[in-house]
């Protein structure tokens, strides 16, 4: 399908090259820039802070979860990022999908076994939020196969 | 030969602090946040998990279940050897593993209220007052396969990888429990190990199960130092494990300090409540079952596995499908394994041969040609020496989500 290259085609595909190589080397250059700019106006300030941008890790939160642990940003998901993940992987959570009660379950058996103490006020707060964004989903005796990836057997 | 086609929850989404320094260097600063950013996210195209010395020893392919404490299964077409290297054998940590552990101060503990003379053995002791014994060993957590029960068991959501089948040497259990002196009253063997609690709490026994007296005289059963010929990973229990072939990995105790002769069935950690226990009775999904009509895991089910090829795999229909797997049945023999690429309608009777020795996984191969081309699930279901073989759907729900044998199913797309 693919003949001699028709030279006209060819110089424009090289023009492209060049310009998207001038706008890396920009936006490289202005990223720099900007950063070292940023780190100065914050000495300046006497901040000891290091960084590009004073994002509190705590709070980042990408694709609508929590970047620290994979919970779902939700209502209340901080609660259950603060009273649940030191102790445990945030997978151990977002793995999970149980019905409130069983939820419940869960933490009598931390308390009882994993030294867990009393949640307070915050216990409704957390069964909420885990029945609510990990409840169960329903899959009867047998799920249908999920291929994810289709590869040609050599 | 090998294709990574775990997706989901796989250590490739996770950070290494060289892909921040070089992310930090192009923007001419660090990124204060950045060691923070956690396990399971790829926010930038920043691959691969900085990984404890511990695990960096395992294959890439092995999925991460999770990091606190360390949990990694091994999908199915990684497991495609005879004997399960080590890179490939899959973890299941209850705690957080011992740092660094001292081999030449190392002890074991015999102890209990059934011993005649309490004993303490250094390893050096261990290796050369009994005779040493290597058996290939079937190892599968009781919770493999939790993932699929609906409603969904609490617990590490397993796929089909918490398996392995490795070469392990060391000094059986009786011949130490003869040493020791068991009295006539004796009924359970516990075990203690070195991991320490997630909650920080010194003392607190993270795992403390153990087997009854009948299968810890069985010759099989190990305490061992060596896998494969090598030292044990540190995260499948160097120095010292007990290996029990057959029965759930958690009766295996790594980190192994303490056996305890018990005058009466061990209660340590995870012996009671729901764990590692079944219903007395079948029970319908979702029922709440009370402890006491709970009964202890102690032979695995029959099941099996399909290795080749990994699932997913697109071919001509002209080709004959070379398909091998493992299967293995508890305490029993695998007396047969069929295949069928019709939902079940049809089955095909494979090739079986015998285990390496008692207690280790046999190796199954058939030949499938496809009538014509299509989507085909390709099932593989194994039969005891019982006559009991797996069960097509997922078997009896429990609270633990415990015991699913139910068969392995892999998809191919067959080509005109």
């Amino acid at each position: 399908m693919t003949a001699t290259p028709d030279p006209a085609n060819q110089f424009l595909r090289n023009i492209h090259v060049a310009v998207i190589a001038i706008g890396v080397v920009l936006v490289a250059g202005t990223l720099l820039l900007t950063a070292s700019w940023t780190g100065r106006f914050s000495s300046a300030l006497g901040s000891d802070s290091t960084s590009v941008a004073a994002i509190d890790s705590t709070l980042l939160v990408i694709d609508g979860k929590d970047a620290q642990s994979g919970l779902i940003a939700a209502d209340g998901y901080l609660t259950v990022k603060q009273n649940c993940t030191n102790c445990h992987s945030g997978k151990l959570i977002t793995q999970n999908h149980l019905s409130r009660d069983r939820w419940e379950t869960t933490i009598r058996w931390m308390q009882k076994n994993q030294n867990l103490g009393d949640l307070g006020g915050n216990e409704p707060i957390i069964l909420d939020y885990l029945a609510t964004n990990y409840g169960p989903q329903g899959g009867g005796r047998r799920k249908a196969l999920e291929t994810q990836v289709w590869y040609p057997l050599r | 030969m090998e294709m990574d086609t775990s997706k989901g929850i796989s250590r490739k989404g996770f950070i290494t602090k060289g892909a921040l320094a070089t992310f930090g260097a192009l923007l001419g600063s660090k990124i204060v946040f950045g060691e923070h950013l956690p396990a399971d996210l790829a926010p930038i195209g920043l691959a691969n998990v900085e990984l404890p010395d511990a695990l960096k020893g395992k294959h890439p392919g092995l999925i991460v279940l999770n990091d606190k404490p360390w949990n990694m299964e091994t999908p199915p077409h990684l497991l495609d050897d005879e004997v399960t290297p080590a890179d490939r054998f899959f973890v299941r940590n209850n705690g957080q593993m011992p740092p660094a552990p001292q081999v030449s101060t190392w002890t074991l503990t015999i102890s209990g209220e059934s011993v005649v003379k309490k004993t303490v053995l250094s390893l050096a002791e261990l290796k050369t007052k009994f005779k040493v014994y290597t058996y290939q060993l079937m190892l599968e957590c009781g919770g493999n396969g939790r993932k699929e029960f609906d409603p969904p068991a609490q617990g590490l959501q397993w796929g089909l990888g918490a398996i392995g089948c490795a070469r392990w040497t060391g000094v059986r259990l009786k011949d130490v429990l003869a040493y020791a002196g068991v009295k006539s009253d004796a009924v359970y063997i516990g075990f203690l190990g070195k991991d320490t609690h997630l909650s920080g709490e010194t003392g607190k026994a993270v795992i403390s199960r153990g087997i009854p007296v009948k299968k810890a005289l069985e010759d099989e059963t190990l305490i061992a130092w060596a896998m494969n010929g090598q030292d044990i990973p540190l995260s499948n229990g160097y120095p010292l494990r007990l290996v029990v072939g057959g029965w759930p990995g958690s009766v295996s105790g790594k980190w192994l300090s303490e056996l305890m002769v018990r005058n009466k069935v061990h209660d340590g950690a995870k012996m009671s409540g729901h764990s590692y226990r079944m219903p007395r009775f079948p029970v319908a999904p979702g029922t709440t079952v009370p402890d006491d009509m709970l009964d202890i895991i102690e032979s695995m089910p029959v099941k099996s596995i399909i290795t080749y090829p990994a699932t997913g795999a697109t071919f001509a229909r002209s080709r004959v499908l070379e398909l091998r797997g493992h299967a293995w049945a508890g305490d029993l023999l695998v007396s047969a394994v069929d295949v069928s690429i019709d939902f079940g309608a049809t089955w095909q009777r494979s090739v079986l041969s015998p285990p390496a020795n008692r207690l280790a996984w046999q190796r199954w191969k058939a030949s499938i040609r496809f009538p014509e081309q299509g989507y085909y699930e390709i099932w593989a279901r194994a039969t005891d020496s019982k006559g009991i073989a797996q069960p097509m759907v997922v078997p009896g729900w429990n609270p633990g989500g415990y015991l699913n044998n139910a068969t392995h199913r892999i998809a191919v797309m067959v080509t005109a």
